[in-house]
């Protein structure tokens, strides 16, 4: 409307605009993307590569575009009928989507699915999370029949809300840990086997003599132009200041009793490359303490990870706004929230040293992460059906209403009752509009990663960005 | 004290400005209210007049985190940043002045209509939301008749006053202004000002279209102002398709000089052509003004006290459909002290 009043001269003086939704995606991948271009330009890089491999790595790489679209006027900028002010408030995971999914040896006592990424954990209206994980449902089944799809999602949704009403009823909250769930169960079946024969320390470390020490090279080869799982050597800078911030690691954990006093002595520390693909660049480390006994069996591995701020979420506003000591404390007492237990990972806990805050967890076998490659396989293969696959989605958004339900929100309220009133009873509709969308939106994601891909090939491994 | 380091800043001739505003803000949502002690202002500039030379230098303080990030510099420090450094010349022919600058440049709409403004320590235009207050670029203005009438130019990178340069192209702007009538209204000096600009731009690594369009209509007096704004945005929130239409009013006038007056603020904006997502604002209230010795109308202390009306349509807001979410009543208490020193040689 503007712009017919321009003489074709001065409209020479503006760059080419294209594609709307190729320059908005390319805008905000390289806003969002900033501060990992200027503090680590080469694992930025490769972060950009890696989300480039798959569909749902895309996805995963995409939340804070998802909060645009959905958050913003706009095409995708949709209404909800299940909504209301409490309903905004809620405590979200953030970043719901089915690759945020794994087990916990919770307390030592019960092993169980639950979610396992907080980084994007805030405040705000709840039906984000029921939508996103809907869409990641969406992605990771991308190839399937609409109607197939459609029938997923709505059994996700279904769920979620009969989960949150039967929550707001006084009714005992979901566990998954029921081994006859097929695609749940066979997670929890490789998490007991790997928990036990400790393969967590024996991929990251090997026993030289009478010592255990942490490994270095590749556990699984590189991906184009990413890692996967490698490890290398730290900086004695690195070396200090992990050492440093560890001290502040005891007091943050929910029970400091299950970390032994020797767990204080520093075996090794290595950096991992290749972990995640949102947080891809922040620096991961393992660090390998010695366990209670001279023995090298009961040594023990953690992992502390930068803590960086949320996913924005845009136009969302808390009045008071909520605040954490520094983001590795925003993640684990968020973390203890949505979890199903506050012990779901006892070594949980978080690590500061001045400005840089670190979330520390357990890295052993216990803790496995539900991977979208073997579901789309298995399903390929047969050995897992669409009723399989619809019970593992209807299992994890009962643990998401669970989550939220069980939450307090940042009006200080429990979050089934407010979510139960907005839902209203009606399940099926509530179904519906979920899955309207997420179709809709996982369709744009699929074009918005070919968008992408085409962007990398225009503008290189950084989109463009110019440095400082 | 102030006087001997602004002569010995400034010389041969300038100003220095200062602006402050203290507030106690309550914001009431539907099951949130929360009250809070903000600097909602500071702000300090250096004018400097040097034959045909012109300088300026603005800062003015920001909480240092950006929305919804926990942490800034040094937690959520306020810090001070640059709003407007610029230098230029000027020079005339008779009726004619013409005049060039180049550096931090303020927005020469806002800067146009702000001059029709009384109630900037209140208050931003809200025309801001979609013109950045500043912009790295250079300008050039031809006026004549003392300002009866002028036209100007402008070209910056298009990222504001808070980011370098990002794409290749380049904003131009054109704006055109002129003042219809000067006279004296409740004995003083009084004149009413028309200003409409156009833009051509683009905003991020991904080059998005972001073009303006809009006009002013602004009268002021001594004792208050009254004017309309209307701009329309082609390009938004890095949204090239998206059309965005802000439409403002406001009128405020002292009531009992040296005392108090009263004001009122009226603000529709369309966040989106294609959705019912009409967001408006309305605010009144009082302000008492305490007559300070040897103040001139450049020298002033208000104690403001407003309420303003925030309300969303149903696609507005963040959550669509759930506008109460956002929908809110703000009681604001603020403190404003403006002051402008001059020097001369």
């Amino acid at each position: 409307m503007v712009r017919w009043l321009l003489p074709w001269f001065l409209l020479s003086c503006a760059a080419d605009e294209g594609d709307h939704r190729t320059g908005w995606l390319h805008s905000t991948l390289a806003a969002d993307n900033r501060m990992m271009f200027e503090r680590f330009p080469q694992a930025a890089a490769e972060k950009l590569a890696k989300m480039a491999a798959t569909p749902f790595d895309f996805l995963r790489g995409t939340a804070a575009q998802f909060a645009r679209d959905v958050l913003e006027p706009g095409p995708h900028h949709v209404r909800t009928r299940f909504g209301s002010a409490a309903a905004s408030r809620r405590l979200l995971l953030g970043d719901a989507h089915l690759e945020n999914v794994g087990t916990f040896y919770a307390g030592r006592v019960r092993l169980l699915v639950d979610f396992n990424d907080f980084d994007a954990a805030n405040f705000g209206p709840y039906h984000l999370d029921v939508w996103r994980l809907c869409v990641s449902i969406g992605v990771a089944l991308h190839g399937e029949a609409q109607g197939l799809r459609v029938r997923w999602m709505q059994a996700a949704a279904r769920a979620y809300a009969e989960e949150i009403q039967a929550l707001a009823e006084g009714r005992p909250p979901f566990l998954a840990d029921d081994p006859s769930q097929v695609v749940l169960a066979d997670l929890l079946r490789r998490a007991l086997r790997d928990g036990e024969a400790g393969t967590e320390l024996a991929a990251y470390t090997r026993v030289v003599g009478d010592q255990r020490l942490p490994f270095l090279g590749e556990v699984e080869p590189p991906g184009p132009g990413y890692f996967e799982d490698t490890l290398v050597e730290v900086s004695p800078d690195e070396v200090a200041m992990i050492r440093a911030a560890l001290h502040t690691w005891p007091t943050s954990l929910i029970d400091p009793r299950v970390v032994p006093g020797s767990a204080a002595r520093v075996e090794g520390i290595v950096r991992r490359l290749g972990a995640g693909v949102s947080s891809y660049p922040l620096p991961r480390y393992y660090v390998l303490l010695a366990g209670p006994t001279p023995a090298v069996d009961d040594d023990l591995l953690i992992e502390l990870k930068e803590a960086a701020d949320p996913v924005v979420l845009p136009g969302i506003e808390h009045h008071p706004q909520p605040r954490f000591a520094h983001n590795a404390a925003r993640v684990v007492e968020l973390q203890r929230r949505l979890q199903a237990y506050l012990d779901d990972d006892p070594l949980l806990g978080s690590a500061a040293l001045g400005t840089m805050s670190f979330r520390v967890r357990a890295r052993e076998g216990y803790q496995k992460n539900l991977s979208v490659a073997r579901l789309q396989e298995k399903y390929a293969e047969g050995e897992w059906t669409a009723a399989d696959l619809e019970q593992a989605f209807a299992a994890i958004a009962r643990l998401l209403a669970r989550a939220h339900g069980g939450a307090v929100g940042s009006d200080a309220l429990r979050g089934a009752p407010v979510i139960a009133a907005a839902i209203g009873g009606q399940t099926e509709a509530f179904a519906q509009e979920a899955s309207d969308f997420a179709l809709v939106y996982a369709d744009v994601l699929i074009d918005d990663f070919d968008r992408f891909k085409t962007l990398l090939r225009d503008f290189g491994p950084w989109l463009g960005h110019r440095g400082p | 004290m102030l006087h001997l380091l602004a002569i010995a800043l400034l010389q041969p001739a300038g100003a220095l400005d200062l602006v402050v505003g203290v507030d106690h803000t309550t914001r009431l949502l539907e099951g949130e209210r929360a009250s809070a002690f903000e600097l909602g202002r500071a702000e300090v500039g250096a004018r400097l007049q040097w034959d045909f030379v012109r300088a300026e230098a603005r800062f003015e303080t920001v909480r240092s985190a950006q929305p919804q990030s926990l942490f800034g510099i040094d937690g959520n420090s306020l810090v001070v940043r640059a709003r407007r450094v610029a230098v230029g010349v000027e020079a005339s022919w008779g009726p004619l002045e013409v005049g060039g600058r180049v550096g931090l440049l303020a927005d020469p709409f806002l800067d146009r209509v702000e001059q029709g403004f009384d109630l900037r320590d209140l208050t931003a235009l809200s025309a801001q939301e979609l013109l950045d207050p500043a912009d790295l670029g250079a300008q050039v203005r031809l006026d004549a008749w003392d300002q009866r009438l002028g036209v100007g130019v402008g070209f910056g990178n298009g990222e504001g006053a808070t980011e370098g340069e990002r794409n290749d192209g380049v904003d131009l702007t054109a704006v055109a202004y002129g003042v219809p009538w000067r006279g004296q209204l409740f004995d003083a000096p009084a004149e009413a000002r028309l200003v409409a600009f156009w833009r051509d731009g683009s905003r991020g690594a991904g080059a998005v279209q972001s073009d303006r369009l809009g006009a002013a209509a602004t009268a002021r007096t001594h004792r208050g102002s009254i004017g309309v704004s209307w701009v329309q945005a082609q390009g938004f929130a890095d949204r090239a398709q998206r059309e965005v239409t802000d439409l403002a009013a406001w009128a405020n006038f002292t009531l009992l000089p040296g005392w108090f007056g009263a004001l009122g603020q009226y603000t529709r904006t369309d966040l989106d052509s294609t959705q019912d997502a009409i967001r408006q604002r309305i605010s009144a209230g009082l302000y008492l003004e305490p007559r300070l010795s040897g103040a001139t109308p450049d020298q002033r202390l208000r104690l403001y006290l407003t309420w303003s009306r925030l309300t969303f349509g149903p696609d507005a807001g963040p959550v669509a459909g759930v506008p109460e979410a956002v929908d809110q009543d703000i009681l604001l208490v603020r403190l404003a002290l403006a002051h402008t020193l001059g020097v001369s040689p």
